[in-house]
């Protein structure tokens, strides 16, 4: 289980996205029962860049999703949601038939990969392993599924969001999932001439300025009581 | 209807029906068919291929376990009517098996040495691909024809039905990328509404009407039309 208040952590994880991603790594790793976890970013076409990975093994495991173009993490990318192959050996031969064997080779059980994404832009990849093989519990999936939300709220990167209080007070606004902040979203994205991930920072960055929460200031900007300044 | 008992025929799409809505054990479900083409279709045995991953044909579910009619599909991987049906998408026919055969002579062999006279094999078919094949074995001069032959190819119908459909259902993983991706569909849709109501000067739903319009109009998913309303490469000026 997530510790309570875990974003709070981000504040002293260090300034730095690979910091920060770092710390959430570790945090799957002590507090879900796994053996490593890594996040990818995706750059442009099959490209991947490694940011962080918890020990060699996950490192290991990305490189190989990229030279063989299959594993949890591809399918996450393709279907855009999870990948939860608990039993590499046999079931995971079956779905990935150069990848589980490789990684059965450097002792993996387990593989599991989410998609990290802001609203439905992904961004990058959470990818978990385990040694042992078996299930993860309904718990842990939906944990990891939080973390990786996190993740993506560190990637975004733009100016308007790098200081660390920001972020860690976005990850903790849940009304930043509703439907009128996508709808404020893509209104942004006209009145400032931004693409959907700046408009969605410059939103969460507003709410921080004002002190209130996301979703409260995107149902002003839907119903024209407020109209944000550009630049 | 030939000598096809017509409640027997409607009773197992019954129950196969039945077995499709609920959770169910695909392969006891395959038996069940193998066991079903016997006593409708009158065959002596019948079995289940399905191509796996690398496209090689494994055995899902026979009517019995017969060792020399399990080797029967075993050989099948390399030369038979099963092949054939898998590798071509289109039912195949062996006679005359215990004569011998030039088209697949160790499988006519097996086949004569283990009683079988007649084989007849159909795809299993899912749009444009064959991922298997039901075989059926006469120990006799036999064929299926007319009614016979569209229950035989229904009952694989069936078989591919509930393959494909256990592989969605069972799978909470599958489950959680279909919501996954249902979830993304309705924020693009979210998003391309603001889009749209601050682009064109529309109300929220006014703006989704259009989207749906032109979904609908273009015969286009509702989640493609709003990503490109998203990207700024849709035409939706005008209702």
């Amino acid at each position: 289980m997530l510790p309570p208040g875990w974003p709070n952590q981000l504040l002293t994880a260090g300034a730095t996205v690979a910091a920060r991603v770092g710390h959430l790594c570790d945090l799957c790793v002590s507090s879900l029962d796994i053996s490593g976890a890594s996040v990818q970013l995706i750059a442009s076409g099959p490209h991947r860049v490694t940011v962080h990975a918890t020990d060699r093994v996950a490192d290991q495991l990305d490189d190989l999703q990229l030279e063989l173009g299959e594993g949890p993490a591809v399918d996450a990318v393709r279907t855009t949601g999870p990948m939860l192959e608990d039993e590499l050996e046999h079931a995971g031969a079956l779905r990935w038939p150069w990848f589980s064997p490789a990684a059965v080779r450097l002792g993996v059980g387990a593989a599991y990969a989410w998609p990290v994404q802001v609203g439905a832009t992904p961004l990058g990849i959470l990818g978990l392993h385990r040694r042992r093989p078996g299930a993860l519990e309904a718990a842990e999936v939906a944990d990891a599924a939080v973390v990786a939300d996190a993740v993506a709220i560190v990637l975004l990167d733009t100016p308007d969001i790098g200081s660390a209080d920001v972020l860690v007070w976005i990850i903790t606004d849940q009304s930043r999932f509703r439907a009128e902040v996508h709808q404020a979203t893509g209104m942004l994205t006209v009145q400032l001439d931004l693409g959907i991930l700046d408009a969605f920072a410059r939103l969460c960055a507003a709410a921080y300025a004002d002190a209130r929460s996301i979703g409260d200031l995107a149902h002003d900007i839907i119903t024209h009581r407020i109209r944000l300044d550009a630049g | 209807m030939g000598a096809m008992d017509t409640e027997r025929l409607a009773t197992t799409f019954v129950d196969l029906a039945d077995s499709l809505v609920d959770d169910y054990d695909v392969i006891d479900l395959l038996h069940l068919l193998t066991e079903r083409c016997v006593e409708l279709l009158q065959v002596d045995a019948a079995g289940i291929v399905l191509g796996n991953q690398r496209g090689r044909l494994q055995l899902a579910a026979s009517s019995n376990e017969q060792i020399r009619l399990l080797e029967l599909f075993e050989l099948q991987t390399d030369e038979g009517p099963c092949h054939d049906c898998y590798v071509e998408g289109r039912p195949v026919r062996g006679d005359r098996l215990s004569s011998g055969s030039q088209r697949w002579p160790r499988f006519a062999a097996k086949a004569g040495s283990a009683g079988y006279e007649t084989v007849h094999a159909l795809p299993l078919r899912w749009r444009n691909a064959t991922i298997g094949a039901l075989n059926l074995f006469w120990t006799r001069p036999a064929d299926v024809l007319g009614d016979d032959l569209r229950v035989a190819q229904a009952l694989a119908d069936v078989s591919t039905i509930a393959i494909l459909q256990e592989r969605v259902t069972r799978d909470r993983e599958t489950l959680a990328t279909q919501l996954q991706a249902a979830l993304n569909s309705r924020i693009i849709i979210e998003q391309a509404k603001g889009v749209l109501a601050e682009r064109d000067n529309l109300e929220m739903r006014a703006a989704f009407e259009r989207l749906r319009h032109a979904a609908r109009s273009s015969n286009r998913r509702l989640a493609d039309i709003a990503s490109d309303v998203v990207a700024g490469r849709d035409d939706l000026t005008q209702p």
